[in-house]
């Protein structure tokens, strides 16, 4: 059965990015569809736009000595099931920030960092010349130019790594107001919109960095939060939920508060999401991840090298455990997933799978 | 429109080998194409769908008075879909995939192309080509380093063997 082109193109936009590289074999012209910049970036937006119905994570597997991370997904039922195990760049990684579909991983050293796509499994390496302890990390994609920036915050300076440039563009670069306004301390950005996030340790206030004008901004929390501020840890937390930035806190009598941010950078607004009931564990180890049609599905760390999942009903007011998981993860190792083609720097010598002498394949 | 001209409210399709099929125009007009025939007064007499055979339109126009009965639920709407395609094979989903197009009915041409990858998602390089009547012009050298750089997408292949 023949098709034209056109219709083979959208079903190919469908697959996801296993059989798509596989059926780069087909033949020269499904080779240069699927390799079509064009292409991969209609794909890209599709699997952007379905992201949230996917249910797809990595978790960091627990074994000492793995580099590995499960792909998993949540299903119906309250079940965690393992698809495949996916291999990143380093042996011991803390993975810093994801942002549609990209990882940014460094290794223990804080020195070396990669910018990985587990589902097309490659990668890039670039170094840091610089001290990046206690340092913020963030990923952001420009929409102007489609450049990807790493953004690395410290107290007093930052520095962000272009793509599009392979290079620093700014190097421990003074911020413009007081310092003290951006601080953000070691903390994880959460890319909503091609924008990275940050809560601020000091104050209910939340820092982003803008890469369409690269400046570093406030963006102003709701008015009216009532948060009662625990003696440990921040005071307000951030999380990406179904595409949007969401913040919550602990509010009064064991609440966990969840605000939601309207869709887009310049749409500022904030609307009350959820009030989570009888928390059961102090904030710092609560983490509500994922909106699973009307419940939310809360990670609980018990320690710093274990922990479960819990689904919370809003209008029954209750907790209740996922099945059959002695699934343990550590600090970090539960990572959103999505599945996508795209990779922000051409395939140079720079691109290594399969070095460091473990196995990129099980 | 159709009310107010008196133009009556079914309407007969004819495939390119001559089979007739009468349609309540509310279902035919899911596709934008009729819908357009319609509206430009092409539609009193037989609509000729020169691009479609009789089997696939047949099971086009099943699928019109099976999606526009069910009232604007679209969790149902996906249901009714997921049902209708389930026991298609491939053939059969690429010639409903061209009906689609050529008809221009999105939701139909987005389930069938969703369906379509679904099945694809496991198969072989030679099932694809075979089923798709794809040449390869691949020299053997150049498909095995295209198959090379890509050895872990062959993971997990289905055999080639079934359909």
């Amino acid at each position: 059965m023949a098709l034209p082109i056109e219709i083979i193109e959208i079903v190919l936009l469908k697959l996801s990015v296993k059989p798509l590289l596989r059926f780069k074999s087909v033949s020269k012209s499904w080779n240069i569809l699927i390799s079509d910049p064009v292409f991969v970036r209609k794909h890209h937006l599709r699997q952007l736009q379905s992201k949230g119905s996917k249910n797809l994570f990595l978790v960091k597997n627990s074994e000492v000595n793995s580099q590995g991370f499960s792909l998993v997904k949540l299903e119906k039922g309250r079940k965690i099931q393992t698809l495949q195990q996916v291999f990143g760049p380093y042996l011991w990684a803390t993975v810093l920030c994801f942002c549609e579909g990209l990882i940014l991983i460094s290794d223990l050293s804080n020195e070396n960092f990669a910018l990985w796509n587990p589902s097309t499994r490659t990668h890039t390496i670039f170094q840091a010349t610089f001290y990046c302890g206690e340092a913020a990390f963030g990923i952001c994609h420009d929409p102007i130019t489609d450049d990807f920036k790493v953004v690395i915050a410290k107290s007093y300076d930052y520095s962000v790594y272009s793509c599009n440039n392979k290079s620093w563009t700014m190097l421990e670069k003074r911020y413009e107001t007081e310092y003290n306004d951006y601080r953000v301390e070691y903390e994880l950005g959460v890319c909503v919109d091609g924008v990275s996030y940050w809560a601020s340790k000091h104050k209910p206030q939340i820092v982003y960095y803008d890469p369409r004008d690269d400046k570093f901004k406030i963006l102003r929390v709701p008015e009216n939060i009532d948060y009662s501020r625990s003696d440990y840890g921040k005071s307000i937390y951030l999380v990406d939920l179904s595409g949007f930035l969401c913040l919550y806190y602990e509010g009064h009598d064991k609440t966990v508060v969840i605000w939601r941010k309207g869709k887009g950078i310049e749409n500022h607004t904030w609307s009350e999401l959820m009030t989570i009931e009888n928390m059961e564990a102090p904030l710092r180890w609560f983490e509500p991840k994922y909106l699973l049609g009307n419940k939310i599905v809360i990670r609980i760390k018990e320690t710093n090298h274990s922990g479960r999942l819990v689904v919370y009903n809003p209008c029954k007011k209750r907790f209740q455990e996922f099945k059959d998981t002695k699934m343990v993860f550590g600090w970090l190792g539960f990572v959103p997933y999505m599945d996508t083609l795209f990779f922000p720097i051409e395939k140079s010598g720079r691109i290594i799978t399969g070095e460091f002498g473990f196995p990129i394949e099980k | 429109m159709a009310a107010e001209t008196g133009t009556p409210t079914t309407l007969t399709l004819k495939s390119n080998d001559d089979e007739l099929f009468s349609v309540a125009e509310s279902a035919a007009i899911l596709s934008v194409t009729i819908r357009n025939m319609v509206e430009d007064g092409c539609a009193g007499g037989v609509i000729p769908l020169d691009n479609v055979d009789g089997k696939t339109l047949a099971s086009v126009i099943t699928y019109m008075n099976g999606i526009s009965a069910i009232p604007a639920d679209e969790e149902k709407k996906k249901s009714y879909r997921d049902k209708f395609l389930s026991d298609k094979d491939f053939e059969t989903l690429a010639d409903m995939v061209l009906a689609a197009n050529y008809l221009n009915m999105s939701c139909l041409m987005d389930a069938v192309s969703a369906k379509i990858a679904q099945v694809m998602e496991k198969k072989s390089v030679g099932w694809v080509r075979r089923k798709f009547g794809i040449e390869n012009d691949y020299t053997p050298e150049e498909e095995a380093a295209v198959k090379e750089e890509h050895k872990w997408t062959f993971e997990g292949v289905e055999t080639d063997d079934d359909n």
